[in-house]
């Protein structure tokens, strides 16, 4: 497979001493959803900004397309990899077209081209209807859909993407992904970030959990989940998880089986059903139990046990 | 075609960009709607203007037959200017005091003890002394050539022949070259200096007007008696003769309402132009606000992404500027002739000048604006700007009375301390252009243009720099 993007041990120490980044190394493959999963402050948008040119690493080496350091400031290559953060990156005051007639030309696009492109585009992200309103008009999912629709005005062959469904309520966020999923189907390299653990399932060919400035695992989301912590899981809500219970659950389940997101405790087990039993045998854990059930594994649960940390993603 | 749209779409968003309407058009339409109100009031009422004269006129000689005179016109103008009243009034258009050198009217007007100091120069008299000359040649060469020729015609042989003897001698009196010259010592930015200025013109003019008909007068009743013809001057040969020689229209004051309504022409020639470039110096507010937005909202960040240089971002933001600042200058320009304010009086040439050094005027506050966005993103930056701005606007475009030393010669003109200040160039520029075009003429507009442009590639050149490396500068390695 095809690498188009190659991120290189980057480090980045912030002039307070804050270390966003530590040693940050991945590839990514041509036509490929890649997602970088974490919390918020994991340094996601740090590493997308060392991505695209916009901050300096403190050590380290970004290479896109093969081409990397002062070569990729000379070269057409940066071109090639077009980017959407987390705000919507549009002019307000212009109309949904004129903003895509713009940065038409601000890629040097001929008029002829662009006016197709601009067509193509509307269509594709269901602004058609939409094209002579101005931006600051328009309802969030729509600025968002034309913010990435700006991004894709020159056919770049990588999209970064910086939360892509930030702010979205969930019907435009159900119809951004369905547009992102129409992107991958083109054949678009996506790189995007996020905290929400349904939108990297449901898109991403593969996963870089970041925490705390350094990558803790890259893989499919299948592998992630059946590796960290297998295909289903135990939850159980305590009404309190105090010393004395804790104690006694890890009499019954190994401790490096369990993952503790305040109240709620999730344990990966060969045999499930089993423990349950053991569990329901202790009167002084049954008590407690406000809930529990057997469910399929998420990335979310793999995110707790690979960090000990809960993401708290929708 | 990258420029070209840039512009397109930055004067697009800001004339739908309704919050910014209040700087570009609303405070400046209010200042001069409220300073128009009070002029108008305070001029309703007239009085004397101070002024100083400095005579370094000498004495002039000239022979009529075989007398000869000897005249100061210098002093002659002097108790010209000294007993003129406004009409109806006893009120007198100057109060003239005796200057006695370069250095104490330089020191008076510096001081504004006086609004001005008019200098007649040495070569006065005789320069008016050959104006009236000619004026009396090219008055009277016609009607005696047409006597000469009807006495011919009728078998006058005789008759004619004393015509033409008288129109030999009147001869004399051609071909005589002269420029009368009265040098105004004033700071142009105080409104009386400029009232002063204009009525100088004026009155000069009504003064040679009044010594040539008199001196023509005098000189073809000679030539009637020296020679026993009959010359009879109509006002309509004089005039025609005053037009050829002085090519300079000027109105007469005529009747308190109509002097009223003159000082209060002259007042906005001074206050019409700061107000409009004060308003074009306003939008830097504006401009500041759209750059913060873009700086903000990451549009810039994206920017970046593309294929577009600095060079053509900046340009296509000083340039969009440049056309709204012809806007707001056109809205200005017409609220003040429906007020009232102004007389068009400008030729095409005129009227391209004006529009030029707002324009450049536009593109000088843009870039300036840039350079501050440059050096500082914080949104306060905006509302230090407005505060500097609307304090030197206020300084330069004329509304008080401020000290301006001279501090030496450029293209011609003199270059002030307030010159310093860049727009001040345009104001100066536009009050000649756009005011006063009934007396200066375009050429006398190219210093305070050429001053502007140089102020305005000064200041585009070090936003290019700044923005260049502050905002658009790409991370140095990846």
């Amino acid at each position: 497979m095809q690498v188009v993007l190659s991120v290189k041990k980057v480090t980045k120490v912030y002039e307070n001493n804050m270390r966003a980044l530590n040693n940050v190394s991945f590839d990514v493959y041509k036509g490929e959803i890649f997602s970088l999963l974490g919390p918020n402050g994991a340094g996601k948008t740090t590493l997308i900004k060392i991505i695209t040119g916009q901050l300096e690493p403190t050590s380290g080496e970004i290479r896109i397309l093969g081409v990397s350091g002062e070569d990729l400031l000379k070269s057409d290559v940066r071109l090639k990899l077009s980017y959407v953060p987390q705000e919507n990156i549009i002019w307000p005051h212009l109309t949904v077209e004129e903003n895509l007639r713009l940065i038409g030309s601000l890629y040097k696009i001929d008029k002829n081209t662009l006016k197709n492109i601009i067509r193509d585009l509307l269509e594709k992200f269901e602004l058609l209807e939409a094209r002579r309103r101005l931006a600051v008009k328009l309802s969030g999912g729509m600025k968002r859909k034309l913010s990435i629709a700006m991004a894709l005005i020159n056919d770049p062959e990588i999209l970064v993407l910086d939360e892509p469904t930030a702010g979205l309520d969930p019907r435009a966020r159900a119809s951004m992904l369905a547009s992102l999923e129409k992107l991958k189907e083109l054949g678009k390299t996506i790189l995007l970030t996020t905290h929400i653990v349904e939108e990297t399932e449901r898109l991403a060919d593969r996963v870089a959990i970041i925490n705390r400035g350094e990558i803790v695992a890259i893989d499919t989301p299948a592998n992630l989940k059946s590796k960290s912590c297998g295909r289903e899981v135990l939850e159980i809500l305590f009404r309190e998880v105090d010393e004395a219970t804790w104690r006694k659950l890890a009499s019954i389940v190994d401790e490096k089986n369990i993952a503790r997101a305040g109240d709620k405790l999730i344990i990966k087990e060969d045999n499930l059903p089993a423990t349950i039993e053991k569990i329901r045998s202790d009167k002084l854990l049954y008590d407690k139990i406000l809930a529990l059930s057997i469910r399929k594994s998420s990335l979310e649960d793999a995110f707790l046990f690979l960090t000990g940390q809960f993401l708290g993603g929708g | 075609m990258t420029i070209l749209s840039i512009i397109i779409h930055k004067f697009k968003s800001v004339t739908r960009t309704k919050e910014l309407y209040t700087y570009i058009i609303g405070f400046p339409l209010v200042f001069m709607i409220i300073y128009g109100s009070f002029t108008g009031f305070a001029y309703s009422k007239v009085e004397p203007i101070k002024i100083g004269f400095l005579n370094n006129d000498v004495p002039v000689k000239y022979t009529i037959g075989e007398k000869t005179y000897q005249t100061i016109f210098g002093e002659k103008f002097y108790n010209y200017l000294s007993c003129l009243k406004y009409e109806g009034t006893n009120t007198s258009v100057f109060n003239i005091v005796n200057i006695s050198s370069r250095e104490e009217a330089e020191q008076k007007t510096g001081k504004l003890e006086v609004a001005a100091v008019v200098e007649a120069p040495s070569n006065f008299s005789k320069n008016v002394i050959n104006a009236l000359k000619s004026i009396t040649y090219l008055t009277l060469v016609g009607i005696i050539s047409n006597e000469a020729n009807n006495a011919y015609e009728l078998g006058n042989y005789e008759l004619a022949s004393r015509y033409w003897a008288a129109l030999t001698e009147l001869s004399s009196f051609s071909n005589l070259t002269y420029k009368i010259k009265i040098t105004i010592i004033s700071d142009p930015t105080y409104s009386k200096a400029t009232q002063t200025y204009e009525l100088t013109w004026k009155y000069l003019i009504n003064f040679v007007f009044r010594e040539a008909n008199e001196f023509t007068t005098y000189y073809a009743n000679y030539l009637s008696q020296k020679y026993n013809i009959t010359i009879n001057i109509n006002s309509e040969s004089f005039s025609s003769a005053m037009e050829q020689t002085f090519q300079v229209e000027f109105e007469r004051i005529g009747g308190k309402e109509g002097l009223k309504e003159s000082f209060t022409k002259m007042y906005f020639a001074v206050l019409v132009p700061g107000q409009i470039v004060q308003s074009i110096m306003l939008a830097a507010v504006s401009v500041l606000y759209m750059l913060h937005r873009e700086l903000t909202s990451g549009l810039i960040e994206r920017i970046k992404l593309t294929k577009v240089s600095s060079t053509e971002y900046i340009s296509g933001i000083v340039l969009s500027w440049g056309i709204i600042a012809l806007f707001q200058a056109i809205i200005m320009l017409a609220a003040a002739i429906i007020l009232g304010y102004i007389k068009v009086v400008g030729s095409v040439l005129d009227y391209l000048l004006s529009v030029t050094i707002l324009v450049m005027a536009g593109i000088l506050t843009a870039s300036f604006s840039i350079i501050i966005a440059s050096l500082t993103k914080k949104e306060i930056a905006n509302h230090i700007v407005l505060m500097i701005l609307i304090t030197v606007s206020l300084m330069i475009a004329g509304y008080f009375p401020i000290q301006n030393p001279v501090l030496g010669n450029l293209f011609g003109r003199e270059f002030t301390v307030m010159d310093l200040i860049p727009w001040r160039s345009a104001i100066t520029g536009l009050r000649k252009s756009l005011m006063l075009a009934d007396i200066y003429s375009p050429i006398d507009v190219l210093p305070d243009l050429l001053l502007l442009t140089i102020w305005t590639a000064i200041y585009t050149a070090i936003s290019f720099i700044v923005f260049s490396a502050k905002i658009l500068r790409k991370a140095a390695t990846y």
